[in-house]
């Protein structure tokens, strides 16, 4: 019966994000390639869009096979200083820009950049899959994972099971380089700083791993990495219902841990991007073709609506 | 002809003074080259790390009248330093032109809505506001200031700034012009749907995660606490709010009335009622979510009071401004000692002095954890609150001033006095977080009870507080050394004994250059092996790792024993070299048995007994208080005493004590849980077992070393007499006995030992060992090791062989075995060699980068626990630069950790070569 109720979810939870990808694919129009578009698209920034910008790159030079594509990603911190400097066109990051980097970019163009929404990463706490535990706040989840809590057991999180309610959480997460690490701080872990009891993994499907193997493991790591042996838990806020991590719920802002994947691009608020090479780049990634990338990479495409307001910043026509 | 042999003489010679120095000349300009790159690389750093040392510059200085001036509480300066907005308790606000001092627009927090304010609340840079009426109703808002661009005017000239409608414009560049304009927006009114009466104090502030908090406090002592989520959809549409709400009854104590400030943790578990007594009484959200007075502290110290009070940027920390120009910094940390109803403590994290004079207002950044002080005698400081640094210092002649504030982009800082003066500095805060002080000290971070030392330096936010301790990453480089050290230098040296002093020339010139080959290996190819070989093999065979670094060396002490009992016509035949053969074959057993023996060892000694099992099964009851042992007060906190109960079959679990229900059959549970087996990860990870087995496995090698040296001072002597007056293979008998039987003695002394430290509460999972992460200092001393292994066997090896030929035939000569002549003769002549060998090496796993990379899980952790992972200052460069904005703190801080490597590989290799100096002339007679 238990097993059951588990697999049912399991299999509810797979369904759900590709009806809901399905939804805002079908929307986006289907790109169509004009002429005269030439030049090389740079790109400096986040490692974690590194893959996503070099496959909407290679979709690109599909449709223009003169343009050239040089991507580099070391990093959100390294997308600021290119764009100011004039050395990169997009700037891929996996964070907001802070406000010191924004007044960087104000000085020296008089304007702030614009900021696309390209995808939506949502990150999953995982369990090992015969846990008992489905649910989790954010409230635990910082006194699991954070300094202000102390050491949790189990039965600490509401878990009867005599075999875990004395058991001490086993902590696995991602290495402080990483963009989810800095991610999941704030969110999740509300600011704190993470228990040094924290494993760190050196990469996402690690920790999956880390958690598979261990049935008093928690850990956290991008949705897109989630296998049979693990489950995800539905995360609530401040006592209110707990919702799965899916598109759906990451869309509508329940599921607490998702968050956008932003290209920073330089443009004039008052003009609007001139050139066909950003423009059509940016077109590119705002359709169907684009955005299949986007799930065929593990995240969530964005819904129309984000799409549409997003080009219109550019001063380019949503035409759907 | 003899003339003919002087001229070929004297030109062969002023060939050779030519080619002489020429030589030099190359010689010596290129030592100078390497000195002057290696200064080069050392003033490069110095270059970029020394203006973290420096205070913020104070720019341009804008002064300025106005005749608006209503007593402003707060100030608000736009973000491009042009006007000011000059804010009343009643949220009311006037905004000044900063250039001329004119009044451009007022803006009337109460249009449209009657109502008497009773109270207000303002909070970053008025990005959070909140109005309460004498109804009890609330308001919540934010002050914004507005910017967009605008085609100017014709004529307008680039530079000029326009006063407008609400604002004014300023012409940034030809044909373009910026519209500032600031706004309040306040919402609707919310009832309060308890308590009755006017609000009196109010709070309203934000968290991290966009949490929103208000505290209200009604006439009637009624004190409500509402959480307000405001939830963006990431797909568009309108926010939703989630509001909720708990109250409590704040009781005034005895002739204090109500509380002059009131203040709300942005957590919203706090709420702090501060009287200008120094009086603290703190209220506390508890499990069941329901509010108590926890504590009740004085915030002041001796003889002051309290002139100010405002929370820091992340609204945790609650900043106290004194009367006597002191500034205490609070915030709610653990309290192991459980003195308070929720566990949870106020602690002055900081107490700032610099000036006499009373504190009139202190007021955060919004960018950083800096705050700006404002004296009654006009002197503005700027503090860092972590790293105590003073950023920037104004004194200003201006008489009683009113209220200051930093602007939005931390470049500036404004004040006014009553008589409508006012002042504004351009500043560059340089590098607030750094000081001396908050990188090699212990520092008092946010939400900890007492400092410490820690590194983490990415931030989620502004308002997160960054750490910058470079000494865990001290630590970490010296873990990762003394470990690989300890792996590397016995078998580098042992090896470079070996081949100088035991094996033939033929076999030494094939061992040099092959070992010599290990260094070639690319360190990065070694950190891939670590971490893709070598650590999930440790983390698969741990048991039998463990175990096999006992038996391997047992079983080659042992069959060199056995090999002893071989007849010595047989042994005689054999040549040099050949004996390795018994050396590889005995090792090999040593691996297989440790192999097949380490589960089953492990097993029997770190298997959970049958209170580890009704701990796992979960079978415990409380102990009564009258039978616990009077020592077990502090058993929450103190693992020490944790250790002690375990010794007692008793443990301890969120404050309570518990010990096994009696007759239960806990060895079902245990077994379908799949628990019932004995692991070493387990038991290293704390799940369950006692001390001792740990500390034998520990203890074991150093009692047998103990045992071995006092057999050799006290008794070695006249057994080799006696042995020397009998036959060879009852020699070897005897040899072979009294191996057995030290072992066995070394063994009883470690179980001795360990039972003994068991019982005094050690335990080694408290220091050396500890939970096991499969990327650790283990995986790292072997496979650093490797990499500095053949550095010291080199250097070693031509250390030894530097040793004259004619002290070894010398002490041959006289009878000593060659054993006794490599020991005893060549080892004191050639050790300032080898101490040389050993400090290079040393130097080299210093700065040993890629390795260290790979193979951990490059945690900042400050343990000795041999299966923790930790981070090195080379590794934390790597890792971090790439991610470090230009010129800014972290980045610099970075260059500061090149700086500390830099000096410690300096200052180790100055020793080596010192000692090997003194040695050297000790020797220089031989």
């Amino acid at each position: 019966m238990h097993a059951k109720k588990l697999l049912s979810a399991v299999v509810a939870l797979a369904a759900i994000p590709m009806i809901a990808m399905g939804n805002a694919k079908d929307e986006l129009p289907v790109y169509k390639p004009t002429s005269g578009v030439s030049g090389t698209i740079t790109s400096v920034g986040s490692d974690t869009m590194n893959n996503l910008m070099t496959l909407w790159g290679e979709e690109y030079t599909k449709f223009y096979p003169s343009v050239k594509i040089s991507i580099e990603g070391k990093g959100s911190s390294t997308a600021p200083p290119a764009l100011i400097e004039g050395q990169s066109n997009f700037g891929p990051m996996s964070r907001a820009m802070k406000s010191s980097e924004l007044d960087k970019f104000e000085a020296a163009f008089g304007y702030e950049p614009i900021s696309l929404r390209t995808g939506i990463d949502a990150l999953a706490v995982y369990v090992h899959k015969d846990c008992p535990l489905d649910s989790i706040s954010i409230e635990n989840l910082t006194k699991v994972f954070s300094v202000a809590g102390s050491e949790m057991t189990w039965g600490d999180l509401g878990v009867k099971d005599p075999a875990y309610r004395t058991r001490k959480v086993n902590l696995y997460g991602r290495n402080s380089a990483s963009g989810t690490y800095g991610y999941f701080k704030k969110v999740a872990l509300q600011g704190n700083d993470y228990k040094a009891s924290v494993k760190e993994q050196p990469g996402s499907s690690a920790v999956v791993q880390g958690v598979t193997t261990d049935r008093f493991g928690m850990g956290y790591s991008g949705l897109g990495y989630m296998t049979a042996g693990v489950k995800a838990l539905k995360v609530s806020v401040d006592g209110s219902d707990a919702y799965p991590a899916d598109a759906e719920h990451s869309l509508s802002g329940e599921y607490p841990i998702a968050r956008f994947l932003y290209l920073y691009v330089n443009v004039d608020p008052q003009a609007g991007v001139t050139d066909g090479l950003r423009r059509e780049f940016i077109k590119l990634i705002f359709s169907k073709q684009g955005q299949e990338v986007v799930a065929k990479d593990g995240y969530f495409p964005v819904p129309v609506s984000v799409a549409r307001e997003d080009l219109e910043k550019c001063g380019i026509d949503a035409d759907f | 002809m003899k003339k003919n042999e002087s001229t070929t003489r004297s030109a062969a010679s002023r060939r050779l003074h030519a080619m002489d120095t020429a030589a030099e000349f190359v010689v010596t300009s290129g030592g100078f080259l390497v000195l002057t790159a290696v200064l080069g690389i050392c003033f490069y750093l110095l270059w970029v790390v020394l203006p973290l040392f420096e205070r913020g510059t104070l720019g341009e200085e804008t002064l300025g009248q106005t005749s608006r001036i209503d007593s402003p509480e707060w100030i608000m300066v736009d973000p491009y330093q042009h006007a000011a907005a000059l804010i009343d308790t009643e949220l009311d606000a006037n905004v000044i032109m900063l250039e001329t001092g004119e009044q451009i627009a007022s803006i009337d927090s109460s249009e449209g809505f009657e109502g008497e304010i009773t109270s207000s609340s303002f909070a970053r840079g008025g990005e959070f506001v909140a109005v309460g009426y004498a109804d009890g109703s609330v308001r919540l808002g934010s002050f914004d200031y507005s910017n967009r661009l605008r085609t100017p005017p014709e004529g307008a000239v680039v530079g000029q700034v326009i006063a407008e409608d609400q604002g004014y414009l300023e012409i940034i560049e030809e044909g373009r012009g910026r519209v500032v304009q600031l706004a309040l927006e306040l919402g609707d009114p919310i009832e309060m749907n308890e308590g009755d009466g006017a609000v009196v104090r109010l709070d309203y502030r934000r968290d991290p995660t966009g949490k929103k908090v208000l505290a209200v406090l009604r006439e009637d002592g009624t004190v409500l606490v509402s959480t307000v989520r405001t939830i963006r959809p990431l797909g568009g549409g309108a926010p939703t709010t989630r509001l909720s709400t708990k109250s409590f009854a704040f009781e005034s104590p005895d002739g204090l009335g109500k509380p002059d400030w009131m203040h709300v943790t942005a957590d919203s578990d706090h709420v702090l009622m501060i009287w200008e007594n120094g009086r603290c009484d703190r209220y506390a959200r508890l499990d069941d979510n329901s509010f108590v007075l926890a504590e009740t502290a004085q915030v002041t110290t001796e003889g002051a009071e309290i002139s100010s009070v405002n929370m820091l940027l992340g609204s945790l920390s609650v900043l106290i401004g004194q009367t006597d120009g002191r500034m205490g910094v609070f915030h709610v940390a653990d309290d192991v000692h459980r003195n308070y109803a929720d566990e949870r403590m106020l602690v002055r994290a900081h107490l700032i002095q610099n000036e006499d004079s009373p504190i009139v207002s202190m007021k955060p950044s919004t960018r950083d954890r800096s705050v700006l002080i404002l004296h009654a005698n006009g002197v503005q400081e700027l503090r860092h609150i972590t790293s105590e640094k003073l950023v920037a210092k104004i004194e200003s002649d201006h008489a009683d001033p009113v209220a200051a504030t930093i602007t939005p982009k931390n470049d500036g800082i404004m004040s006014i006095s009553s008589d409508g003066s006012y002042e504004l500095h351009e500043i560059e805060p340089g590098y607030p977080e750094f000081s001396v002080k908050a990188l090699f000290g212990r520092v008092f971070y946010e939400g900890t009870e007492e400092p410490e030392y820690i590194y983490q330096s990415s931030s989620g936010d502004d308002a997160s507080e960054i750490k910058l301790s470079l000494m865990p990453l001290i630590f970490g480089t010296l873990k990762a050394t003394v470990f690989a050290m300890i792996f590397a230098i016995p078998i580098g040296v042992l090896a470079a004994i070996y081949s100088s002093e035991f094996v033939s020339k033929r076999v030494r010139r094939k061992v040099k250059p092959v070992v010599e080959l290990m260094a070639s290996l690319p360190s990065v190819v070694l950190g891939f092996v670590a971490a893709m070989v070598v650590a999930p093999f440790i983390a698969d065979y741990i048991d039998s790792f463990v175990i096999g670094l006992v038996i391997v060396p047992m079983s080659i002490l042992l069959a060199a024993h056995i090999w002893q009992l071989i007849p010595l016509s047989i042994r005689l035949r054999t040549r040099s070299g050949q004996h390795m053969t018994l050396v590889a074959v005995s090792a090999a057993a040593g691996i297989g048995i440790s192999l097949f023996i380490g589960p089953a060892m492990v097993r029997s000694w770190f298997e959970p007994d049958d209170f580890d099992a009704a701990v796992l099964a979960g079978s415990l009851e409380p102990v009564p208080e009258s039978e616990l042992p009077g020592w077990a007060d502090d058993a929450a906190y103190n693992t020490k005493t944790q250790r002690r109960l375990r010794n007692q079959e008793l443990v301890s679990y969120d404050g309570e004590i518990y010990r096994a229900i009696e007759g239960m059959d806990n060895a079902e549970m245990v077994s379908t849980l799949g628990l019932e087996h004995g692991s070493l990860r387990r038991w290293l990870n704390d799940e369950y077992g006692v001390a001792w087995p740990g500390w034998l496995v520990v203890f074991f090698p150093v009692a047998c070393i103990l045992v071995w040296l006092s057999h050799a001072i006290l008794v070695r002597r006249r057994i080799d007499l006696w042995i020397s007056q009998h036959e060879a293979h009852i020699g070897g008998i005897v040899v072979l006995s009294k191996f057995v039987l030290l072992t066995g003695l070394g063994f009883l002394l470690a179980y001795i030992g360990a039972v003994t430290a068991q019982s005094l509460g050690y335990d080694p999972r408290d220091s050396i060992f500890g939970s096991f992460s499969p990327r650790n200092t283990l995986v790292v001393a072997i496979i650093m090791g490797f990499a500095v292994i053949p550095i010291i066997f080199t250097i070693s090896e031509d250390a030894l062989q530097a040793v004259p030929m004619t002290l070894r035939t010398a002490s041959l000569g006289s009878g000593a075995t060659p054993w006794q002549t490599a020991t005893r003769v060549v080892l004191p002549v050639a050790a300032s060699g080898i101490f040389s060998a050993c400090m290079i090496g040393f130097g080299r796993a210093v700065g040993e980068t890629m390795i260290v990379l790979m193979a951990t899980g490059n945690t900042p952790e400050m343990n000795w626990n041999i299966f923790a992972g930790f981070r090195t200052l080379a590794a934390n460069i790597a890792v971090e630069l790439p991610e470090a904005p230009k010129d800014e703190t972290h980045y610099r801080v970075l260059f500061l950790c090149g700086l500390v490597l830099f000096v410690m590989t300096f200052v180790i290799n100055t020793l080596a070569e010192l000692v090997r100096r003194v040695v050297r002339a000790r020797n220089a007679g031989l």
